[in-house]
């Protein structure tokens, strides 16, 4: 136990390493304070959005099915970025070769491990289920018990889906020293993990679902007389139970869940035991061919400094795991959540209602800005520029002493931005196009309205890094993910949305003006913004020494 | 040729790096650059570099100034730094092509110029691996490669030699002098005292950022009116500081 606790010190001690000094302190808290800022009405207005959720559940007697919907997207969320988070911590940390030498067992260090992801996850809870908790209780009036158990609820929900994401991941790594290309491997594992999440996923459904007539189903919900809750609550395990603990102040179901929760640990603990060290022995395997044969190779071409650049800057970030996993997947990973339930939803009634309605009814500005929003959204959440100096860390000073100018290294790191950002782009906008008949016209006004918040939050991201680089880092985790920019430019983005939202509803939603102002004045602000970043970049640059 | 012209460096602790330095290294010469840590080795190469602007003064670097003229003299030099550690996901290959393009190396004879100096460095069954795969040494030996590869009239290495096993450290040495005896310019710093005697035609000793000595060996002897090695010599003027 002492080991686990120790490994779990050490380890938040490297996470926040630097943060010392009155300077530091002083930013530390500067950003705590601004983050609380940011985050605080934003949890208020997801609780504000849940109270008006419960009251339209509630018009037809399925109020408590926002809890279920809750639990359920909580479970799911934890799921997905669990994938991700175990393999970078558990397989792709620097220091996890160091505890491969010292009489540490596999179950302590992934036991460590574990408590230092669960702490993460619970950060995306606060965002995911506290606003559920705290809307539905108002709504509902609920009492002190039902806060307790929240509590409760709150710090157990991740356990079951975490443990199973990492049995999951702990499979698929055991392979690893079987193959060459120990990236590739890594990269392929979390997709195939996640490919295996989203399968378990439809599996529980289609297994809840089969077990009901759909038509009857549908009529004993909207009249009542059976619970949507406990019918959503059946999609993932113990969530059956982690509902009826909050609904109806069940201490025997919250028991149920504590058991179930520790189930899934312990299964955790013992696969780890078996196949953990395995897997990590395996991925840190260094292979080489050194096969080299110069009549067969290629390699060798010129090409001008600028494509070049860009080529080294696209191979860094797709030859290494953590860079792709956590900056680049987002943009193929969001089209693909955009498409699949549409897919899945096709042929159904409400689908093609929809469907109808949209190009019947909704003004076509609104297209042209949804397109600007879905994908300023979307491109913020790609930290290809907001961390572009970050990840150059201690190689910072080869951007200084290449005889290539800064304007030239900017170009090439916004272009390889730019082309991850806009294959997502153009995935979905030719997917959207196709599926819902969109003109040609209107579908062009969107590439352009697109393209733009792609432009707009490179631009944002580049000054962000630029101003502020986490150059000091061992680590390519500590690279990215403890990298403060790439939330800055999140929330930029998200603001940015925030505004684009406000223009549509309360300014205008005519084809032509929201054409004017989301593709001629957004490309004269992203100009602006890219000639000041050009004049900026020198000066932020000289500052680091 | 570099010429140093009463360089100043504060950082912004208040601590001068280097204070007024003023240093001509000349066509031809191999020039050792000594000190002890912290004495204003890194922070000058920085400079002459432009890793780091000066505050006061100028470097001209083959009659191009860092300040004003960064891009031509740069084109001018190749600098191997103290930190192998280049882009480790790239293939060796990769990065020697990264280099001549950003060196704008010719097409032709690229390929030729690649193979005989992984020939020379014993790399070239390595040039399709990864540069994570490399030892220190093999990195080491990456980075110098790819320096060499526009044959550049200016050369400075930090600290080139840690880590290279004896026979690449003789190849090393060897290609350094080869480079000077063409009339080109090479400049490293070196905490190897016994590397310094060996191959510097000239040296300089900097101490608490100023130069304290320059010269051939012979005429720190003169100076110092003994006839003994370079270590006692160096330790008896930086100790004296």
């Amino acid at each position: 136990m002492s080991n686990i606790l120790s490994i779990v010190k050490i380890s938040l001690m490297m996470a926040f390493r630097g943060q010392v000094g009155k300077k530091r302190k002083i930013k530390a808290w500067v950003i705590g304070l601004l983050m609380f800022i940011w985050i605080g009405p934003m949890i208020f207005s997801f609780s504000e959005i849940i109270k008006v959720m419960y009251e339209l559940f509630d018009s037809f007697g399925q109020g408590d099915a926002i809890i279920s919907i809750g639990l359920l997207v909580a479970s799911t969320v934890v799921f997905m970025f669990g994938i991700f988070y175990t393999i970078g911590s558990y397989y792709m940390a620097k220091d996890i070769p160091t505890y491969l030498y010292m009489p540490v067992k596999s179950w302590e260090l992934t036991s460590a491990r574990f408590i230092i992801v669960l702490l993460y996850e619970y950060l995306t809870m606060l965002i995911f289920f506290l606003p559920v908790i705290v809307g539905y209780g108002i709504a509902a009036g609920m009492g002190v018990l039902y806060y307790l158990i929240s509590l409760a609820i709150f710090i157990l929900l991740p356990i079951l889906p975490l443990a199973l994401t990492s049995i999951i991941v702990m499979g698929i790594m055991s392979f690893a020293k079987h193959a060459m290309n120990k990236d590739r491997y890594t990269m392929v594992a979390s997709l195939l993990g996640l490919g295996i999440g989203i399968g378990l996923n439809i599996g529980f459904q289609s297994l809840a679902r089969s077990a009901d007539n759909q038509n009857e189903l549908q009529e004993l919900l909207m009249s009542g007389k059976i619970s949507m809750a406990e019918n959503i609550a059946r999609y993932f395990p113990g969530l059956t139970n982690a509902t009826k603990a909050l609904i109806d102040g069940d201490l025997l179901q919250l028991l149920i869940f504590i058991v179930i929760a520790a189930t899934g640990f312990a299964l955790f603990m013992i696969v780890a035991k078996a196949i953990y060290f395995k897997g990590v022995m395996g991925i840190n395997q260094q292979v080489s061919r050194r096969d080299f044969d110069a009549n067969k190779s290629s390699g060798f071409e010129a090409g001008s400094p600028v494509k070049t650049y860009l080529k080294k800057e696209l191979r860094l970030i797709f030859r290494t795991p953590i860079f792709f996993m956590n900056l680049a997947l987002i943009d193929f990973l969001m089209p693909v959540m955009l498409i699949v339930p549409i897919l899945v939803s096709v042929g159904s009634s409400e689908f093609s209602e929809l469907k109808n309605s949209i190009m019947r009814d909704v003004p076509q500005g609104i297209l042209i800005t949804g397109a600007f929003i879905l994908f300023v959204f979307i491109s913020a959440m790609n930290g290809i520029t907001s961390t572009t100096i970050s990840r150059e860390g201690k190689q910072f000073q080869i951007m200084k002493f290449i005889p290539m100018s800064l304007k030239s290294q900017m170009d090439a790191k916004l272009l390889s931005g730019l082309v991850i950002s806009m294959t997502g782009l153009l995935i979905t906008l030719v997917f959207l196009v196709v599926y819902l008949k969109i003109s040609v016209l209107v579908a062009l006004l969107m590439l352009l309205a697109g393209t733009n918040a792609v432009i707009l939050t490179r631009l944002t991201g580049f000054f962000i890094d630029a101003a502020n680089p986490k150059l000091k880092w061992d680590n390519e985790v500590r690279a990215v993910k403890q990298n403060m920019n790439l939330l800055f430019n999140m929330l930029v983005g998200m603001g940015t949305a925030g505004v684009a939202v406000v223009f549509l509803i309360f300014v205008s939603q005519t084809l032509l003006v929201n054409a004017l102002v989301f593709i001629i004045a957004m490309f004269a602000v992203n100009m602006g913004l890219y000639k000041l970043l050009e004049k900026c970049l020198p000066k932020l640059l000289d500052r680091i020494e | 040729m570099i010429n140093i012209q009463n360089v100043t460096k504060t950082y912004g602790n208040g601590i001068k790096a280097v204070n007024g330095i003023s240093l001509d290294i000349n066509n031809g010469e191999i020039f050792g650059f000594l000190g002890p840590n912290g004495a204003g080795k890194t922070t000058t190469i920085k400079m002459i570099t432009g890793i780091l602007p000066t505050d006061e003064g100028d470097i001209i670097v083959d009659g191009h100034s860092i300040s004003n003229e960064p891009i031509l003299a740069k084109m001018s030099m190749g600098y191997v730094s103290d930190n192998p550690n280049v882009f480790e996901r790239l293939k060796g290959l990769e990065y020697l092509n990264f280099m001549a393009d950003i060196y704008r190396v010719p097409a032709d004879g690229r390929k030729e110029k690649m193979l005989t100096l992984a020939d020379e460095f014993e790399m070239t069954n390595a040039l399709n691996d990864k540069i994570q795969s490399y030892s220190h040494g093999m990195k080491q030996k990456i980075v110098v490669m790819g320096v060499l590869l526009h044959d550049p009239n200016v050369w400075i290495l930090d600290e080139p030699l840690s880590g290279l096993d004896p026979k690449s450290s003789f190849k090393l040495k060897e290609i350094m002098r080869s480079h000077a005896d063409k009339g080109n310019t090479v400049m490293f710093s070196t905490h190897v005292l016994e590397v310094a005697e060996k191959v510097c035609d000239r040296i300089a000793i900097i101490n608490k950022g100023q130069i304290l000595f320059v010269g051939t060996l012979e005429e720190m002897k003169f100076t110092m009116a003994k006839d003994t090695s370079l270590e006692k010599m160096f330790l008896e003027m930086t100790d004296d500081e």
